[in-house]
């Protein structure tokens, strides 16, 4: 497997829907928050640009990061503390 | 892994950097008290090539106890997930378990998830979401 770098080109802490660039490639979900509970609603882009659906995940505390590899048109998060890497 | 720094780099495959999503789905399995249960998931009608689970939003789960094990078997191959319980008990006893996504960078027909649930006294209901990747 043929490892290269990956670049993290932005960083977000956000809470509330946040529409991304569709430049990246993957993203790296975490929280930080300590007890914090919050949910990471995923919209996902197919090959053809098209969203495919949306997926999501509950995090409690401080669990993560998750490294998603692949495009995602947008990310919405209820609670606070949730930081939002974008790679290239 | 510290996000908070925009100059760090990640090392990542050339493959995993052209991913895309071909099908999301999602659904809820029952773990029986005091028991190991087992489930098959066939996902032979994907075509793809690795897969992200998470468990999903939903009723809390509550475990009397500190954790609950779920293992997947992945072409023969068993990972084991400790879903951890979370301080701030819903009731004397039991505790929401901490929810998670796990990235499995394999090809696979299907999985196999078996949890065990002891002392529970109800069922434990897993709600969960896959995405596969192609």
């Amino acid at each position: 497997m043929n490892h290269t770098p990956v670049k993290v080109v932005a960083v977000t802490a956000s809470a509330g829907a946040t529409t991304i660039s569709d430049k990246h490639r993957a993203i790296i979900i975490s929280n930080s928050g300590g007890a914090t509970t919050a949910v990471v609603t995923l919209v996902f882009m197919d090959k053809n640009g098209q969203n495919t659906g949306d997926f999501v995940i509950r995090i409690v505390g401080n669990s993560g990061p998750f490294y998603i590899p692949c495009r995602i048109t947008s990310v919405s998060c209820s609670g606070s503390n949730i930081t939002v890497a974008l790679l290239v | 892994m510290y996000l908070n720094n925009q100059n760090i780099m990640i090392y990542g495959s050339d493959e995993e950097k052209s991913l895309s999503v071909v099908g999301i789905t999602s659904g809820s399995l029952e773990f029986f008290d005091d028991s190991v249960t087992s489930y098959y998931l066939d996902f032979s009608s994907y075509r793809f090539k690795k897969f992200l689970f998470a468990s999903k939003d939903g009723t809390d789960i509550t475990v009397d106890g500190d954790y609950f094990d779920m293992t997947f078997d992945v072409n023969n191959n068993q990972f084991t997930q400790r879903l951890l319980s979370e301080s701030g008990t819903p009731s004397s006893n039991a505790q929401i378990i901490r929810q998670f996504a796990e990235y499995y960078p394999h090809n696979a027909r299907g999985v196999t998830l078996t949890g065990s649930v002891t002392g529970l006294g109800i069922s434990l209901y897993l709600e969960y979401n896959f995405a596969f990747f192609a």
